[in-house]
C-alpha cells in the first residue's frame, strides 16, 4: 500500500515535470529559462529577423 | 578631411556623410549629420571614440571614413 | 489597458519594466540587451486604478524608421498594436538625441508620457532640465525618474494611466516644414531649439572624462585583450574554484551526499515502500537531481559576478576591443554581445544575434555563440575540475579561454568554407561607467538560481527517472543484474564506437553525452545515476568513481567535447529560428559536431602523449579520422574557392 501511494505521488510529480518540460521545449526554451519567445510572439520574432 | 584622418581631441563640424542612404539615416537618428558638432575623443584598438550630442560612441574605421569634417 | 515602453537603447526601459511589473528580465548597462518585446501585468503596488494594465517593453530604437531588426519590432508594435499610452523613456543625459525619436512617437497620435530618466546622473553632472517647459513645448506630460532606484515611478504610472483614460489624441510636434523641406532636418531643428530652451548645462561633454580615461586603459590596443582575459579568469576562478566551488562542495558532500538520501532512505524504509521504488526515487531522482542542484551556490556566485560586470558598463568596451580581432574572421564587435549574453544561456545569446545587420555575420555568430560555456555547462566543468584537478584554479577559466580560441579558429574556418565579405559597419554606444549595483547583481543571481532549480526539478528530474529505468531494466522489461545488459547500455553501445578515437571508452560516456543534448546538466546527473551502483561515494570527490572511466587528460577532453558539440535541443531550436533555413541549421550542427569532436580528439591524443608519454586508446583510428576530416575540409574550401573564382570570372565578363 505505501508503495502505491508513494509511487502515485512520485509519478504525479514526474508527469507534471514532463508536461512543463514539453511545453517549454516546444517554445525553444528550457523550464526556468526566460530567454525565448512566447508562442504568440513566435511569428512576430520570425518576421522581424528577416529584415 | 575625413574623420578617420582626424587626431584625438579634435573638435569639428560635420560637413557631409558620404555613405548609403540607410547608413545616413541611421547616423542621422543619432544626431550625426551635416552641421553638427563632433569630437574625436580617442582612437582605441582601431575604433574611433566620438562624442556627438552628449553621447559617446565607438565606431570603426570604415564608418569614420564616411564622415567628412572641416 | 496597454502601456508601451519605448526609447533609445540603454535608456533604462527594461529597468523600468522590471520595477513596475516585478519581473526580472535581463538588464545590462549596454545597448541591445532587449531584442524582442516583453509583456507583463503591472505590479499590484503600482495599481492605483481598477483596470488591469499590461506593460510592454520594447527593444531600444534610435528612430522609428528601422535600421536594425529590433528597431523594426518597435515600429511594428507601436503602429500595429495601438497601445493606450506610450511611455517614452529618455536618458536625460542625452536629451537632444533622444528627442529625435520622441518627435516621431508624438506623430503617431497615441498619447505619450515622457519619463526623464537617470536624473541622478544628470544632477551629478551639475546639469538641469526644466521638465515643465519641456512638457509644454512637446505637448505631453513629463515625469522625472530614477528607474533603478524606483524614484518617480509611482507618479509616472499615475500620469500614464490618467493620460490613457482621458482618451485624448496626442498633438503632433510643431515641426516647421517651411524652412526645412526635409522632414528629418525639421525634426533636428525642432529638437535643438527645445534643448536650448530647457537644458541647462555647464559642462562640455567633449572634454575627457573619467570614463574616457578608463577606456584608454581597458580598450587599449595591446592591454585590452589581456585585461578582458584577466577579468573573465577572475570571475570563473572565483566562482568555480573559489567561493562558489567551496560552497558547492559542501552541498554535494553533505546535503546531497549524506543528509538528504539518508533521510529519504530512512523514511521509505520506515513506511515500507518497495525497494525498487525506493531505489528509483533515491538513486534516480534524488541522486541525479541532487548532483546538479549541489552546484547551485556556484551558479549563484557566477551570476552575481557577471551581474556586477554587466552593470558596470564594461561589456560595451569588450565589444570595442574584440572588434579588431573579430573583423579578421569576418565578424565584428557586434558579435561579442550575443556571446556575452550566451555565457548565461545560449538561447538568449543566439536570439541576440538579431542585432547584427549583415546576414553572413549573423549566421556565423549564431553558429559560434553556443561555444561560450553557458550556465548549464558550468556544473560539468565544476564536477570534472573537482574530480580530476583538485586544488587547481585554472580549469574553469581555461575552458573560457579555449572557447575564445575555438570561436576565433571556428570563425576563420567558416569564412574559408562559406566565403563572404564582411560589409557590416560597427557602431556601439559607450555608456558611462558606473559602480555596479549590488541590488542588480543580487536580482540576477536569484533569477538564475530560480531558473536553475526549476530546470533541475523539471527537465532534469524527468530525464533522470528515465535514465534510472533504462539502466535498471533490459529490453525484456525485467530488472537486469548487470547495468551492461540494460536498455541504456545498448543505446550507449551504438554510439560508443564513434567515441573510441577520442580515447573515450564505455557506453556510460555515450549515454551521458546523449542526455546532455536534452540539457547539459544531465551529463552530471546521468553520471550520478549510473555510477551510484558502482560506489556509495559522492560523485564529485577527488579521484572518485569518475576516475574509473577517465584519466585527467581524457576527462579534460570530455569537458571540451561537451563544450563544443551542439548545445541542448532548446538552443538548437533557437538556432533554427534565427538561421531561418534548415540548410543552415544542418550546416551549423555539422560544424559544431565536427569542432567538438576534433578538439576532444586532439586534446585526448596529444595530451596523452605529452602527459603520460604514451598514446591513448584509439590512437590509430584517431589518425584515420583526422585525415578524413582534413580531406573533407580542404575539399569544402577548394569548392568554395572555385565558386568565388567562377563568380569573379562571370562578373568580369559581364562587366566589361
Amino acid at each position: 500500500m505505501p508503495t502505491i501511494i508513494v509511487g502515485l505521488i512520485f509519478f504525479g510529480i514526474i508527469g507534471v515535470a514532463a508536461y512543463k518540460s514539453r511545453q517549454s521545449m516546444k517554445n525553444n526554451s528550457c523550464p526556468g529559462c526566460s530567454g525565448s519567445c512566447s508562442i504568440q510572439e513566435k511569428q512576430k520574432c520570425g518576421r522581424s529577423t528577416k529584415i | 578631411m575625413m574623420l578617420s584622418q582626424a587626431k584625438a581631441g579634435q573638435k569639428a563640424i560635420i560637413q557631409e556623410i558620404t555613405g548609403n542612404d540607410k547608413l545616413k539615416k541611421f547616423l542621422f537618428s543619432l544626431g550625426c549629420s551635416e552641421g553638427q558638432e563632433i569630437a574625436l575623443i580617442s582612437i582605441l584598438a582601431g575604433n574611433y571614440i566620438i562624442n556627438v550630442k552628449d553621447s559617446r560612441y565607438a565606431i570603426d574605421r570604415k564608418m569614420a571614413e564616411i564622415i567628412r569634417i572641416n | 489597458m496597454k502601456i508601451a515602453l519605448a526609447g533609445n537603447p540603454n535608456s533604462g526601459k527594461t529597468t523600468l519594466f522590471n520595477a513596475i511589473t516585478g519581473k526580472t528580465e535581463y538588464v545590462g548597462n549596454w545597448p541591445g540587451v532587449t531584442v524582442e518585446k516583453k509583456e507583463a501585468f503591472l505590479k499590484n503596488s503600482y495599481q492605483t486604478f481598477n483596470t488591469s494594465v499590461r506593460i510592454v517593453d520594447l527593444p531600444g530604437a534610435y528612430s522609428i524608421a528601422p535600421y536594425t531588426g529590433e528597431e523594426a519590432i518597435t515600429r511594428d508594435f507601436v503602429t500595429g498594436e495601438n497601445p493606450d499610452v506610450i511611455i517614452n523613456i529618455i536618458d536625460a543625459n542625452s536629451l537632444e538625441r533622444s528627442l529625435f525619436f520622441t518627435t516621431q512617437l508624438l506623430e503617431l497620435g497615441i498619447p505619450v508620457v515622457i519619463a526623464l530618466n537617470k536624473q541622478d546622473i544628470l544632477k551629478r553632472h551639475g546639469d538641469a532640465i526644466d521638465s515643465n517647459k519641456l512638457a509644454s513645448l512637446l505637448n505631453c506630460s513629463v515625469v522625472e525618474t530614477v528607474a533603478n532606484k524606483e524614484k518617480g515611478i509611482k507618479r509616472l504610472i499615475e500620469v500614464a494611466i490618467e493620460t490613457a483614460s482621458s482618451k485624448s489624441i496626442q498633438a503632433p510636434p510643431d515641426l516647421d516644414f517651411n524652412v526645412e523641406r526635409n522632414e528629418d532636418n525639421a525634426r533636428q531643428k525642432f529638437t535643438s531649439v527645445i534643448v536650448k530652451e530647457c537644458h541647462v548645462s555647464n559642462r562640455d561633454t567633449n572634454e575627457i572624462s573619467l570614463s574616457d580615461r578608463l577606456d584608454r586603459i581597458v580598450a587599449h590596443k595591446w592591454l585590452g585583450l589581456p585585461i578582458f582575459f584577466l577579468v573573465m579568469w577572475a570571475v570563473y576562478a572565483f566562482s568555480i574554484e573559489g567561493v562558489g566551488g567551496f560552497l558547492s562542495e559542501y552541498m554535494n558532500e553533505y546535503i546531497f551526499g549524506e543528509i538528504v538520501p539518508d533521510a529519504a532512505n530512512a523514511f521509505f524504509e520506515g513506511i515500507g515502500v518497495s525497494p525498487l521504488l525506493q531505489s528509483l526515487i533515491v538513486d534516480g531522482a534524488i541522486g541525479g537531481v541532487g548532483a546538479v542542484v549541489g552546484f547551485l551556490p556556484l551558479i549563484m556566485v557566477l551570476f552575481f559576478c557577471l551581474g556586477l560586470l554587466e552593470d558596470s558598463g564594461y561589456m560595451s568596451r569588450v565589444a570595442v576591443v574584440m572588434d579588431r580581432f573579430f573583423k579578421k574572421i569576418g565578424l565584428s564587435g557586434k558579435s561579442i554581445i550575443p556571446m556575452i549574453v550566451g555565457s548565461g544561456c545560449a538561447i538568449p545569446g543566439v536570439m541576440a544575434t538579431r542585432t547584427i545587420e549583415d546576414i553572413n555575420e549573423r549566421r556565423m555568430t549564431t553558429i559560434l555563440t553556443p561555444f561560450v560555456p553557458c550556465g548549464a555547462k558550468i556544473p560539468i566543468i565544476a564536477l570534472f575540475s573537482a574530480v580530476f584537478f583538485p586544488n587547481a584554479s585554472w580549469v574553469g577559466p581555461s575552458m573560457y579561454l579555449l572557447a575564445i580560441i575555438m570561436i576565433t579558429l571556428g570563425g576563420l574556418l567558416l569564412k574559408k568554407i562559406f566565403v563572404w565579405e564582411n560589409t557590416s559597419i560597427f557602431l556601439i554606444e559607450l555608456p558611462e561607467y558606473k559602480i555596479p549595483s549590488l541590488k542588480h547583481a543580487t536580482t540576477q543571481m536569484f533569477k538564475h538560481a530560480k531558473g536553475f532549480i526549476i530546470k533541475a526539478t523539471t527537465i532534469i528530474l524527468v530525464m533522470n527517472t528515465l535514465v534510472w529505468f533504462m539502466q535498471a531494466y533490459g529490453w525484456n522489461l525485467r530488472p537486469v543484474a548487470m547495468q551492461d545488459a540494460s536498455i541504456l547500455a545498448s543505446f550507449g553501445g551504438l554510439i560508443s564506437p564513434l567515441l573510441i578515437p577520442l580515447g573515450f571508452v564505455g557506453w556510460q560516456l555515450a549515454a551521458a553525452i546523449l542526455t546532455g543534448f536534452v540539457a547539459k546538466e544531465n551529463v552530471v546527473a546521468t553520471f550520478a545515476v549510473l555510477l551510484a551502483v558502482a560506489s556509495e561515494d559522492a560523485l564529485h570527490l577527488p579521484g572518485g568513481v569518475l576516475a574509473g572511466i577517465f584519466n585527467p587528460v581524457t576527462g579534460y577532453a570530455f569537458l571540451a567535447f561537451n563544450l563544443f558539440t551542439p548545445p541542448c535541443f532548446a538552443a538548437i531550436g533557437a538556432m533554427n529560428s534565427e538561421l531561418g533555413s534548415k540548410k543552415w541549421l544542418f550546416r551549423a550542427i555539422g560544424f559544431q559536431l565536427g569542432v567538438g569532436y576534433v578538439v576532444a580528439m586532439v586534446i585526448s591524443q596529444i595530451g596523452s602523449i605529452i602527459v603520460y608519454g604514451e598514446t591513448a586508446i584509439g590512437f590509430g583510428s584517431s589518425i584515420f579520422v583526422l585525415i578524413s576530416i582534413i580531406l573533407l575540409v580542404t575539399r569544402l574550401i577548394h569548392k568554395s574557392d572555385n565558386k568565388v573564382k567562377q563568380i569573379l570570372a562571370e562578373a568580369s565578363e559581364g562587366g566589361i
